[in-house]
């Protein structure tokens, strides 16, 4: 009898939490109302080791479409990257200013103090993440290794490539995945981007491992795009990010608190999808914990 | 500087050494020749010989490498001719750095007193016979210092081979510090193997130059005892 009892009272004791919880939490939703971005944070934030004080120095390529590159029609810097570096400065209370200058200065340039922030939009590595000489941010985008080849190569996947040259830009990660991926392939590497599509062109290389983003880019605007097609599924994915001079810590903070509430309110997603970016480059970082 | 990672790149950083002085040795066992070829062609009184020379090192001396370079490897595949990654660099490298050459090699040259060249023809030595035996051994020692500081130019001047997607020792440390986001180690240890290759060269310079000068002591004394 007295068993029957305890059991009777733990089950209903269980009965009641099982039901409490749902209609607690409705109570929180209730409560909370609908979540807003958090927006309590100091305005202009006390950031005192700023390269320059008031100005936000940001190191960029200016040759990375659509994220970093010059309008030829204004001769002005412009691209996703650029407008949300803009967008972090003015919520900061700061001007920016753009340093423009090729990809081996710029992470240098960050941690000789030259740059508050530079990378457009970096992919994340084990080495990368943890590099004393700079700071990532939380992620912005998206990104993954595809293939670009000309449509008569006859390579529809990475497998067909195996017997063919691989091009890339050296030191890339796209490209350097890539290799791995298809050990024994002929390879040829490449400085830049806009060289390993003159490669390409030129059959100097069949088929170049790029990042998407590049890739699609290429695909629309590209002057032989007609001739040229992507090579998939991806072969890797990657979140991707901003970084930060690693003597200011609390400029990582600020710039990763702003991130959030980009993400929260939808303006990241609109500033990258600007310039015919997939909403997916963003929409996906969902799918892998962001 | 992060030892692990210096290790862990350590084989492709010595495969790009190893690129780089070869393609420096092509490069100067090519632009020695075709420079003094073209210093002869401009010193030999030919008209036609000496303008074809003079239009060749003017250009070549005026144009960047890098474009020289560009040209070899990218643009002209699209006239239907096609250079591996080394051997749009060799031709690239060796069109400029024999025009380079030529002119150091033609200052010596020029640096010889007229009169000898005089007195050889009076002795009826042709040209060839002149240059070989009474100018060249005059004109080696002047123009070693500047031909050894053209070739240190020259071996630093690989570096531009990156570009047409050369793997040398820039292409390497360029890559291992665009995988790695860590440029430091990579660019002291690439610009430390650059120091070697060139001091060596320094070295043999130095070398060289007192090995000339020793035996032109000699053999002015040989002569001075001979005279007594």
């Amino acid at each position: 009898m007295a068993l029957k009892a305890i059991w009777g009272v733990v089950g209903a004791g269980l009965l009641a939490l099982g039901l409490a919880g749902p209609a607690a939490a409705q109570n929180f939703e209730a409560i909370l109302g609908t979540p807003k971005p958090f927006s309590e944070f100091p305005k202009p934030w006390p950031l005192k080791k700023l390269v320059a004080p008031g100005k936000l120095t940001v190191g960029t390529t200016g040759a990375s479409p659509p994220r970093t590159f010059v309008d030829p029609a204004t001769n002005k810097l412009t691209g996703s990257y650029i407008e949300l570096f803009t967008k972090i400065a003015t919520d900061l209370g700061l001007q920016v200013e753009f340093v423009r200058l090729e990809w081996a200065g710029i992470l240098p340039g960050l941690a000789a103090n030259r740059f508050d922030m530079g990378c457009d939009g970096a992919s994340w590595t084990a080495d990368r993440l943890g590099s004393g000489q700079f700071l990532m941010t939380s992620p912005t985008a998206v990104n993954a290794t595809v293939g670009l080849t000309r449509k008569d190569t006859g390579i529809k996947t990475f497998a067909d490539a195996k017997s063919k040259t691989l091009g890339g830009v050296r030191g890339e990660i796209y490209f350097e995945g890539a290799k791995k991926a298809l050990p024994g392939t002929k390879v040829t590497e490449f400085p830049g981007m806009q060289e390993s599509l003159i490669g390409l062109a030129n059959g100097q290389a069949d088929m170049i491992a790029v990042n998407l983003s590049n890739a699609l880019n290429v695909l629309e605007t590209a002057p032989n795009k007609d001739q040229l097609m992507m090579v998939g599924p991806a072969l890797e994915v990657f979140p991707q990010s901003l970084c930060v001079n690693p003597n200011q810590p609390e400029l990582l903070v600020a710039v990763n608190l702003l991130l959030a509430n980009y993400r929260a309110d939808g303006s990241l997603k609109a500033i990258l999808t600007k310039y015919k970016t997939p909403t997916a480059e963003v929409e996906l970082l969902d799918r892998i914990g962001y | 500087m992060n030892v692990a990672l210096l290790a862990e790149y350590g084989p492709a950083l010595l495969e790009g050494f190893v690129t780089t002085l070869l393609l420096s040795a092509i490069v100067l066992a090519i632009a020695t020749p075709v420079g003094a070829l073209l210093a002869l062609m401009r010193e030999s009184g030919q008209p036609i010989l000496a303008a074809a020379a003079t239009v060749y090192v003017s250009v070549f001396r005026l144009v960047p490498a890098l474009l020289v370079l560009f040209f070899t490897f990218y643009a002209m595949p699209q006239f239907g001719i096609r250079f591996s990654p080394m051997g749009a660099a060799v031709l690239g490298l060796s069109i400029i750095g024999s025009a380079y050459l030529s002119e150091d090699i033609r200052g010596g040259l020029s640096a010889i007193d007229a009169g000898q060249y005089r007195a050889a023809k009076a002795l009826g030595l042709g040209w060839g016979h002149t240059m070989r035996r009474i100018i060249l051994p005059q004109a080696i020692p002047i123009i070693l210092p500047p031909y050894i500081t053209r070739a240190i130019i020259i071996v630093k001047s690989t570096s531009l081979a990156s570009i047409v997607a050369v793997a040398d020792l820039t292409g390497q440390a360029v890559r291992a510090a665009s995988i790695t986001y860590q440029p430091f180690p990579f660019l002291i240890t690439a610009g430390l193997l650059y120091l070697a290759i060139s001091g060596l060269l320094a070295v043999f310079q130095a070398w060289a130059e007192h090995r000339v000068s020793h035996e032109r002591r000699v053999a002015l004394r040989t002569r001075q005892a001979g005279a007594t």
